[in-house]
């Protein structure tokens, strides 16, 4: 077991050095000069030739790479132009708000999709079952940020029920700094006001974030379940007078979460690319909307940080999405 | 027995013989398969016809487009939905219904290039994969993971914005992302196949690599990737549309639909219809061609233990 964490972190290292690859092959073939970007439009030719010599851009591309590792093992991910600060900086200010996000998505999507598919397959034809499947077809379809915008209209403009963006409101003060994640900060250091604040900016976006992903999901779930149920253990069971909500839910959805977790560990990817869009309609302050903002203005080193930062994120998911499967199936060893 | 295609010559000199039509393997399983499945269930039907309509929109809707999608109305601008323009004006006076028709080209269009490009350098690398085994297998599929080991809009991202704004290096970004699900998927077909016994036996009478990986193994293995290509287009879709709404793939005023949406968000409030028309084509495209895909994956891989 110890050997097998031990495998895919060395994997998970080798995967990074690939995509520490990508990236910086990436910002090499950026058509503007990245030196005089950096320098600013009355730098004198001696000053850049400074800079570039500083930033070690002078020096041959398989150095420059090691500098680039280097620098990025030490969390060093550059200038951002447009703060002006370090991007480790802005990361640190971003990565929360798209956690807290990412999180209640997940959450939406556990709570609603397992009972939903659930549900689905063991009363097929029904309303649950009708409602499962328009969700199943509608939420693929969707696009993300159109979905965004059209609850906006409806839940802000129109019935003025939800905010339409931001962490909290115009003039409210934020929690104290524990997590980040404003929902569970306001929640320990017993601002309940500004609990209910967040939440209710939550909602929406994390709706409109993990729909496509709540769609997939359920399913899936549905899928398994009823593959599941169709087994001959099951049919034991029933023989036996087992009542049907035990064998439901301890040994059919036991059995089906396992391709669900899979499934779920490859729709966090999904919901980190979908949080580029859905933070950008809902002006949610997290490093989705940092990097749009930073394709707009060439900004780089902001862009590539994000990627190798939701690379990172993912591969950790993914990691602890197979270690979960020894905890859900007892036969699973590794 | 030599076992060759009938060809339509030969099946000309068959039918003179014995008065009897006569049509290759090939299309009688076509033939069955849009008879039997995408023709037979409703929901699938509604998928084909949804994908077909789209496809022709791509080829003829500018022609068939109403208004000029690109020269604007003066005398309704930012109008609602009317007799006149169906689904109402944008800001400028454009014509959103005619721009919807013309949008079609450019988000199908970019879709199908992402697909081709993701092909042609996902299937080649998945065969060779499969077929040499060994390092080359390694490599190969090391470097799929470095590439899946991004979420695929975030790779895109970083791509399209190093290569610059416009459809072009959208789709050579998002072509990035596709393609080692190819790759992986033919390499998977290739392992399986390789295994079956007409494939032993075309190896062990003299078959080369190549011979063997056209003529026995490819055509074999081709449904599931017609299946995947099938429910991509519409995913590739929505892709472009969402690196359009970044700023990043078509950049307004292109009738791209994404970019339209990103054009109109000033105006959510005020004209929902500029927000609401290119959102709901965009749907229903996506839509369309995920349920043909169920239709083709339902026809083409039965005993798949899949639920409808």
């Amino acid at each position: 077991m110890i050997r097998f964490v031990v495998r895919r972190l060395a994997f998970l290292v080798l995967v990074l050095l690939g995509i520490s690859l990508i990236t910086f092959v990436l910002s090499h073939i950026v058509p503007a000069d990245p030196v005089r970007l950096y320098a600013g439009p009355r730098a004198t030719p001696a000053t850049i030739r400074l800079i570039r010599h500083q930033l070690g851009f002078d020096q041959p591309l398989p150095q420059q790479y090691l500098l680039y590792l280097s620098n990025l093992l030490h969390g060093n991910f550059g200038y951002s132009l447009e703060s002006h600060r370090a991007v480790s900086a802005d990361l640190y200010d971003y990565l929360p708000a798209t956690i807290e996000l990412t999180l209640a998505a997940v959450v939406f999507i556990l709570v609603v999709g397992i009972p939903l598919g659930v549900l689905s397959a063991v009363l097929p034809g029904s309303i649950v079952d009708q409602v499962g499947r328009v969700i199943a077809t509608t939420g693929v379809a969707l696009p993300a940020f159109w979905l965004g915008l059209m609850a906006q209209l409806v839940f802000f403009d129109l019935l003025g029920w939800l905010p339409a963006g931001g962490r909290l409101n115009e003039s409210a003060n934020p929690p104290p700094h524990i997590t980040g994640l404003y929902t569970v900060d306001s929640l320990v250091s017993g601002q309940f006001a500004t609990f209910g604040q967040s939440l209710f900016h939550l909602l929406l976006p994390a709706v409109v974030l993990g729909y496509g992903s709540l769609a997939v999901l359920t399913r899936q779930i549905r899928a398994s379940m009823l593959d599941v149920m169709g087994q001959d253990y099951v049919r034991t069971a029933r023989g036996k007078g087992m009542p049907r909500r035990i064998i439901v839910i301890r040994h059919a959805l036991r059995n089906a979460l396992v391709p669900a977790t899979t499934v779920m560990g490859l729709q966090i990817g999904y919901l980190l690319g979908g949080a580029l869009l859905v933070e950008d309609v809902f002006s949610w302050p997290g490093i989705g909307r940092y990097a749009t903002l930073a394709t707009l203005t060439l900004d780089y080193n902001a862009i590539m940080a994000v990627t190798i930062v939701a690379a990172l994120m993912y591969g950790l998911v993914n990691l602890v999405v197979d270690l979960l499967y020894v905890v859900i199936d007892p036969r699973i060893v590794y | 027995m030599a076992h060759k295609m009938v060809t339509p010559a030969d099946a000309q000199i068959i039918q003179d013989d014995i008065g009897l039509p006569t049509i290759s393997r090939g299309q009688r399983f076509v033939h069955h398969t849009i008879t039997q499945n995408l023709l037979l269930r409703p929901v699938h039907l509604l998928g084909v016809v949804i994908v077909v309509a789209v496809t022709l929109l791509a080829f003829f809707g500018p022609v068939i487009a109403p208004h000029n999608p690109v020269i604007p109305d003066y005398t309704a601008m930012l109008a609602g939905p009317s007799a006149n323009h169906l689904f109402g004006t944008d800001p400028i006076g454009y014509d959103i219904f005619s721009r919807i028709l013309a949008g079609a080209r450019l988000s199908l269009g970019t879709a199908v290039s992402v697909l081709a490009i993701a092909l042609v350098i996902g299937l080649p690398l998945g065969a060779l994969s499969g077929m040499a085994g060994g390092w080359i297998d390694e490599v190969v599929m090391r470097v799929t993971d470095m590439f899946l080991a991004f979420p695929a809009l975030i790779l895109a991202l970083a791509i399209a914005a190093a290569l610059g704004p416009g459809l072009v290096s959208a789709a050579i970004a998002l072509s990035m992302a596709f393609w080692p699900w190819y790759a992986r998927l033919l390499r998977g077909q290739v392992l399986s196949l390789k295994n079956m016994d007409y494939v032993q036996a075309a190896t062990i009478i003299g078959t080369r690599p190549v011979g063997l990986m056209w003529r026995h193994i490819l055509p074999n293995a081709l449904s599931p990737i017609i299946v995947e290509l099938s429910m991509d287009v519409g995913y590739a879709v929505l892709a472009t549309a969402s690196l359009s709404f970044i700023g990043l793939g078509a950049q307004p005023p292109s009738p791209e639909w994404g970019a339209m949406i990103v054009a109109g968000r000033d105006y959510l409030r005020t004209a929902w219809w500029t927000e609401a028309f290119p959102g709901i084509a965009l749907t229903l495209t996506v839509l369309g061609f995920n349920l043909t895909g169920d239709g083709l994956r339902d026809a083409l891989d039965p005993r798949a233990a899949h639920i409808r």
